[in-house]
């Protein structure tokens, strides 16, 4: 292990940093709680900040609010303060338009609006929110069946004014959440908890149906438990989704109580549907190249290590558009995003690491393979006229990059170095890892964020597993290349683990699905080769998953003790597979 | 499945406000921690948090409240009060179900007559009135209640006026406190049933009833201070009679005496013995340590059983279950026999009749093995007083 760290070092270049200007000013998209609190924050730092709402009014859905719940404010006072705060921190309103066009990279974004304004800004913070779910044609929202059907956004309008009408009231949660791919909406149960006990107190017999009751928020187990003193009525419904565990029929719904087991009917003059949220599909977080997560929300770089940050580096995400939440949360998150930001933008240029992968435009031919499997959209193709010869290439946009590696495994003319893990010097680890008594190695290719981290833990945890393993690691599972792998076994390897992020929590967007999706070509040659499917694996394992790096490891030795029981295949099998 | 399994339950408000104003049912959250911890539930016999659940919809269908699962086996010994996180009086929510089983006559048969003699003997033993005073057989004096004057009167109750074996416990008591020299008084002819059956049985109208009488006879006497007997009254007369007079169980008051050393205790120690927490002593009211402090004081090792105090089994018969035949297999009285002599006590002791009524039923106390007292007969052998 020494002596693979001592051949790569021998091979190492000194690496200068890259600085590139930052522009200082900030674009927030979108104006609600989350986008107001960012903007105002960014700007009362003294950084030139723009806020585009697509609506000629900030605020959001706080505008339709009445009362927040749990604690009960006063909404329009929330929003009359946030507003001037907002007014008077020197950001700049675009109201009624949104933006059109947007590229660029951190430190440099050029965005486009509606309006045909231009605005060029070093950072980026994404808070167009969530729309309220549509309810299901199920409950038609209006007078039929002898009782009348709202949303509870309508019935926030209702409260406000102080007229609801009807004697019974009824409220079902979860409408068009909790469904598929799409989870808890989060910000409801407070919500409609609060909705319910105002009902209450204006004398009206209140029931409300739930799936689950989660009253997570500071102060919500008091509203709930305050609520069921008053005499609000609730009742479980089985876990499915409302529209198939609540049906209306005239003057009343009948659903079956899971507490009782017996279906029930709640006779009722006035029907709430306490609706979920569903993500908007924005096209500016397309245009930037922000993922979506599998419930269509846009996706944080990590949950606990960045969350609020997208995957590439100067966009930020706060309140809805990254995931349901309530009010306090979005404005939380809108703060934070604000306080990320101004790291960056307090600063003229920004240094990035020196990982940024170079291309030879020498030997570069532009085929394009690298510009498919960069999820930065780092690499950009252009055409260079050579004396009249036109001929295609690819280059790195520095600032974007993020140093993961995965264009340089894909690269058939190897024109792509990514520094500090150069194919020299991961072959010269290879080389030495092998160097003595191969058949008796596993080596083992480790991501720097996930599975290094999860083998560390197997340390930290001092799980025993054998000591055959060579780890050589890289930023991204990504980055192996074929060459490293045919390299070893051609050294007589024992074996081969090819290890990395759990797919979804990949810290290059989604650079290890090139890692399955090439692995599945790789264990295919291999095996024509001779080398059983067995040696060569690949394995999932996350910063935690010690135990499971351990047990991985101990399978492997079993692998090679079992290998050098049956013949081996001679060493140039391999070699002749060339 | 019959007819009315499969229409829906109509949703009543009216039952539902109903619940709200006399219990905190409301709060529930249908754990399901009462079932867990209920020494019914055990058996099958009850379901707590189906019954509170029920409750809610107010038993909108006919039929409903008489095959409650296990309404009227509920002992009302309140073990699920004590797991509850929310705090909820399930025992209230228990009486208040039997009161609207009682609205519509879905009671179960044998209970009717026994509210009659409440309402017509003032008593659930069908006893006259005149015969309340047959216990004081052999007693004079201050200890036959005679003290002119006295605030403190000592409410015997239905169960140790008629009950022979119960009337041995009331003998003790009144010798003990005339040898405390605590002057007292009795209420004679003129006492009348605190009610408690009837309340626990969801009658609440007739409880109602019963307490103002009781009042009434407590205040002709003057009383400002009333002892009980049986841990039943103790509860009931605190739940009837408001403030105007203060109530106290007897082995609260023989624990000032003699810890005040007003009443000496000494002489034989008392063998090896346990201590049976009466629910309505224990639970309902948090005396727990005023017997036992009364039991160490003749010398007795309390030798205690694993479910004590907070934890303590009940013996089956509360919430009117003395008055009706247990359709449970295997009833709780046994279970606790055997408990308590698995201590290696020789006696039991506790301090309700009911329990001494239940424990001497069961198959296993007949054994000769293991003694079934009274605290207040333990501590009278102490104090050198008859106990027969």
């Amino acid at each position: 292990m020494v002596r693979m760290a001592v051949e790569k070092a021998s091979l190492l270049q000194p690496l200068e940093s890259y600085e590139q200007p930052m522009v200082q000013a900030a674009l927030v998209v979108g104006g609600g709680p989350a986008g107001m609190a960012a903007a105002t924050s960014l700007a009362r730092q003294g950084f030139e900040t723009h806020l585009v709402e697509r609506e000629r009014e900030v605020g959001g859905h706080l505008r339709h609010l009445d009362q927040i719940e749990p604690s009960g404010a006063d909404a329009k006072s929330l929003l009359t303060a946030m507003l001037g705060n907002l007014e008077t921190s020197g950001a700049k309103l675009h109201l009624g338009t949104e933006v059109a066009q947007i590229d660029g990279h951190v430190g440099n974004f050029h965005a486009r609006l509606g309006t045909g304004e231009t605005v060029e800004a070093g950072v980026v913070v994404l808070a167009m929110g969530a729309t309220m779910v549509r309810p299901p044609e199920d409950y038609p929202l209006r007078s039929a069946y002898d009782l009348e059907t709202v949303t509870n956004q309508r019935l926030e309008e209702m409260l406000s004014w102080g007229r609801v009408p009807g004697r019974t009231v009824t409220l079902v949660s979860c409408i068009g959440a909790r469904s598929d791919e799409r989870g808890c909406s989060r910000y409801c149960c407070s919500s409609m908890v609060g909705q319910a006990l105002r009902l209450r107190r204006m004398g009206k017999k209140v029931r409300l149906l739930y799936r689950d009751l989660r009253a997570y928020a500071r102060g919500a187990e008091e509203l709930y438990r305050t609520a069921a003193e008053e005499g609000v009525a609730f009742f479980r419904y089985p876990d499915v989704p409302a529209e198939k565990a609540v049906r209306v029929v005239p003057g009343a719904v009948r659903f079956h109580d899971v507490l009782l087991d017996r279906d029930v009917e709640l006779p009722t003059d006035l029907l709430v549907l306490v609706c979920g949220l569903v993500p908007e599909d924005p096209a500016v977080a397309k245009m930037l190249k922000v993922s979506r997560s599998s419930d269509g929300f846009l996706l944080e770089r990590h949950p606990k290590l960045g969350p609020v940050e997208a995957g590439s580096a100067g966009i930020f995400l706060a309140g809805t558009a990254q995931g349901p939440k309530d009010l306090g949360e979005s404005i939380q998150q809108g703060l934070a995003t604000a306080a990320k930001a101004a790291a960056l933008l307090s600063r003229d240029t920004i240094e990035k690491e020196p990982l940024c992968a170079v291309i030879d435009e020498t030997t570069c031919n532009g085929c394009g393979r690298c510009v498919r499997v960069c999820s930065f959209g780092a690499l950009e193709p252009y055409t260079v006229d050579e004396g009249g010869k036109k001929s295609k290439k690819v280059r790195v946009i520095t600032a974007a990059c993020m140093g993961c590696g995965t264009c340089a495994a894909d690269c058939f003319r190897d024109s792509i170095t990514t520094p500090f893990f150069t194919d020299e010097q991961i072959e010269a680890q290879v080389d030495a890892a092998l160097s003595d008594d191969p058949a008796s190695k596993v080596l083992v290719f480790a991501c720097n964020w996930c599975s290094y981290a999860g083998a560390d833990q197997a340390g930290i945890e001092k799980i025993q597993y054998p000591s055959n393993g060579r780890i050589i690691r890289t930023m991204c599972s990504g980055r192996v290349s074929d060459r490293f792998i045919k390299r070893a076994f051609e050294k007589g390897a024992g074996a081969v683990l090819v290890t990395g992020c759990h797919p979804g929590d990949c810290h290059y967007i989604n650079a290890n699905s090139w890692t399955g999706k090439r692995f599945e070509i790789w264990r295919k040659t291999f095996e024509r080769r001779g080398i059983a499917p067995e040696r060569f694996q690949l394995e999932w394992i996350s910063a935690a998953e010690g135990k499971e790096f351990a047990a991985k490891m101990k399978e492997m030795a079993t692998v090679l003790r079992d290998h050098a029981a049956a013949a081996p295949p001679p060493a140039e099998a391999v070699s002749a597979g060339k | 499945m019959p007819e009315s399994e499969s229409r829906p339950i109509v949703w009543s408000d009216e039952l539902w406000d109903d619940l709200l104003r006399e219990t905190d049912a409301g709060v529930c959250y249908q754990c399901g921690t009462c079932t867990a911890t209920c020494p019914l539930a055990e058996r099958g016999a009850l379901n707590v948090r189906q019954l509170i659940r029920l409750g809610a919809f107010g038993s909108g269908v006919p039929g409903r409240a008489v095959d409650s699962p296990g309404l009227w086996s509920c002992t009302t010994c309140a073990q699920c009060n004590v797991g509850c996180p929310r705090g909820v009086d399930v025992v209230e929510v228990v009486r208040h179900l039997r009161g609207r089983a009682w609205k519509r006559n879905e009671v179960p048969a044998g209970l009717r007559p026994l509210l009659w003699a409440e309402f017509q003997d003032g008593n659930p033993y069908r006893m006259p009135p005149s015969q309340r005073t047959q216990w004081m057989r052999g007693l004079s004096g201050p200890a036959a209640g005679s003290s002119d004057g006295a605030s403190t009167v000592l409410y015997v109750g239905c169960t140790a006026s008629y009950d022979p074996r119960a009337q041995r416990t009331a003998r003790a008591l009144a010798r003990l406190l005339a040898a405390a020299d605590v002057p007292f008084r009795l209420l004679g002819e003129n006492e009348v049933c605190c009610g408690e059956t009837p309340r626990a049985l969801g009658a609440q109208g007739l409880f109602r009833d019963l307490s103002s009488r009781a009042a009434e006879s407590l205040r002709t006497a003057g009383a400002t201070r009333v002892v009980t007997i049986s841990p039943h009254c103790f509860d009931a007369l605190r739940a009837g009679l408001s403030n105007e007079v203060e109530v106290v169980h007897y082995s609260q008051l023989l624990d000032e005496l003699v810890s005040g050393g007003k009443l000496k205790v000494g002489g034989t120690p008392a063998p090896n013995l346990t201590y049976h927490d009466p629910c309505y002593l224990g639970r309902q009211h948090g005396v727990y340590e005023a017997p036992r402090r009364l039991l160490e004081s003749t010398g007795a090792k309390i030798l205690e059983m694993p479910r004590n105090r907070r934890w303590a089994l009940c013996c089956g018969g509360g919430g009117g279950n003395m008055w009706r035949e247990s359709d449970l297999e295997g009833r709780l009285a046994d279970e606790r026999v055997t408990e308590a002599r698995d201590t290696g006590a020789s006696v039991l002791a506790t301090a309700c009749p009911f329990c001494i009524t239940c424990f001497n039923g069961t198959e296993s106390a007949g054994t000769g093995r293991l003694e079934v007292v009274d605290v207040a007969e333990v501590v009278a052998r102490a104090a050198g007083v008859s106990s027969a």
